[in-house]
């Protein structure tokens, strides 16, 4: 009986412990070693510092360079968000078959080395490519005009790369709301537009964040997409940090501006995610004020 | 260089700052090449140059710059879609581009050019040391370089000889093809990339990146 007892008492932390030990190795110990790096710039033997973060502080360009980097990857999430949506809701309402097939065509770039991305993207955003056909026929582009070497072409890339993912957080979200509910609504006389609004956009908005989140993360710490396609203009915290880490031989100012970059990532993921309890406050709050009053 | 665009080539790094030259540059992006080539353009000395007008020059150069690029395959597209028609590039890439039939036009500018030399080692303790010697005297004869820039592999990124007796012995196609030829009696200053110290190479880097953030 005791055995017993003491078998059941441990299965939880016996089934815990591969996960856990994945999150040690994987996520704690880069983590702290990263930490630990970013005290010490005279190398991991040496005294611990702040010099790396002096350094940090002391020119306004790495702060600048963290805001524009969140400032892109923030915009690029949000367009790949308004590209998403409706496709998820058109694959959320298709018959089975026919949506895994969609589905299968959609992971196809996903599953796509993002260097063959980004080539593929230098054809279809270049000088004389049907990309740029429509703000030449407008007249808003000259002959040879193409975005490639600007920052918008980073954008472009990112919401490229990050699209086939967006479409599945938000399709699984959709996925869930019932095609009864919508009829429902219908009959009580719901417009299309009512529908999507007070039904379908509620009731997806959770997935919406966590999609946000998803993609928003790896934007932020990209570095390829703008060192090729950026231009002269197109420089993100990422690069600067891949340039530390790489010739300019200083690991410890790399993790410094990585921390920066994560604790920027981590507040604007929280603040995002924050939107959706604050907003459901807020009507709660409403409705309790309306009760009151009536 | 694109010889279209320049009929009669440039012969200084001058042409980069000209005002003519806005958003047509590709300028290779690495902190030593770039403050060594602006040192250059400014007269000063490469090895110890004045950081502060660097920065400025630099800068100014920004402002004509369409790509940092990085790596040749950077380079190469841009230069063969039209996007940039000049800037600093290694002379193995350009030999490669006109050897696979791009029109590139390559100088060594008489204000000076920026080397980085590849160079072979011996491990200390070496079992076959005599061994190594021979292999090191083999790929740096004149004969190995006449081979090998003869007859390519393709898209092998192709080096001048270090070693002026193998420049000397290339055959005209190949040498062409380096313009190898032209350093023979070269006259310009030659800035060689010989490694800097830790500290200079931080702040290399920082100017760098500050020229490139701004």
């Amino acid at each position: 009986m005791t055995k017993r007892r003491l078998l059941q008492a441990l299965t939880t932390p016996i089934l815990l412990l591969p996960a856990a030990l994945v999150v040690a190795l994987m996520v704690v110990i880069p983590l702290a070693v990263l930490v630990w790096y970013s005290f010490a710039p005279d190398g991991p033997g040496a005294p611990l510092s702040l010099d790396s973060y002096r350094r940090m502080v002391a020119s306004p360009l790495y702060g600048w360079l963290a805001l524009k980097t969140l400032w892109t990857a923030g915009i690029a999430a949000l367009i790949t968000a308004a590209i998403a949506w409706c496709p998820a809701w058109a694959l959320s309402r298709l018959p089975a078959r026919t949506r895994n097939l969609i589905l299968l065509a959609i992971v196809i770039p996903y599953l796509t080395s993002y260097l063959l991305l980004i080539y593929s993207i230098y054809v279809v955003l270049g000088p004389g490519s049907p990309m740029m056909a429509l703000p030449r026929l407008i007249g808003s582009a000259g002959t040879g005009a193409s975005i490639l070497y600007t920052p918008a072409a980073t954008v472009v890339m990112l919401v490229y790369e990050n699209l086939p993912l967006m479409i599945f957080v938000l399709f699984s979200g959709m996925q869930r709301i019932e095609g009864t509910l919508l009829a429902a609504a219908g009959s009580l006389g719901a417009g299309r537009w009512s529908r999507i609004r007070h039904i379908v956009f509620p009731m997806s908005a959770p997935a919406l964040v966590s999609g946000l989140v998803m993609v928003f993360v790896p934007m932020g710490g990209a570095f390829v997409e703008s060192q090729i396609l950026g231009g002269p203009n197109g420089l993100l915290l990422g690069n600067v940090i891949a340039d530390q880490m790489t010739r300019a031989d200083d690991p410890s100012f790399g993790s410094a501006l990585s921390l920066l970059l994560l604790l920027g990532t981590l507040a604007l993921s929280g603040l995002v995610s924050l939107v959706g309890p604050t907003l459901e406050w807020l009507r709660n709050e409403r409705r309790t004020r309306d009760v009151r009053l009536a | 260089m694109n010889p279209t665009a320049f009929p009669t080539p440039p012969k200084s790094w001058k042409v980069l700052w000209e005002p003519s030259s806005q958003g047509k540059v590709g300028f290779f992006d690495d902190p030593t090449t770039a403050i060594m080539t602006a040192a250059l353009y400014l007269g000063d000395d490469p090895q110890k140059p004045d950081l502060e007008k660097v920065r400025k020059a630099l800068l100014d150069l920004k402002r004509n710059v369409k790509l940092f690029w990085s790596s040749g395959d950077d380079w190469n597209k841009a230069y063969t879609t039209g996007a940039i028609t000049m800037g600093n590039l290694w002379s193995g890439l350009a030999g490669t581009l006109k050897t696979n039939g791009t029109a590139v036009d390559f100088i060594f500018p008489d204000d000076g050019t920026v080397v980085w030399g590849d160079t072979w080692a011996i491990v200390k303790d070496a079992p076959n040391l005599e061994l190594a010697y021979a292999w090191i005297n083999f790929v740096t004869s004149p004969a190995y370089f006449v081979q090998w820039l003869t007859n390519p592999g393709p898209n092998q990124e192709l080096a001048v000889p270090v070693n002026q007796q193998a420049v000397k012995a290339l055959p005209q196609a190949a040498s062409d093809k380096l313009m190898a030829g032209r350093l023979l009696g070269y006259t310009g200053k030659v800035a060689l990339q010989a490694g800097l110290s830790a500290a200079d190479l931080k702040r290399w880097t920082q100017l760098w990146e500050e020229v490139k953030a701004s």
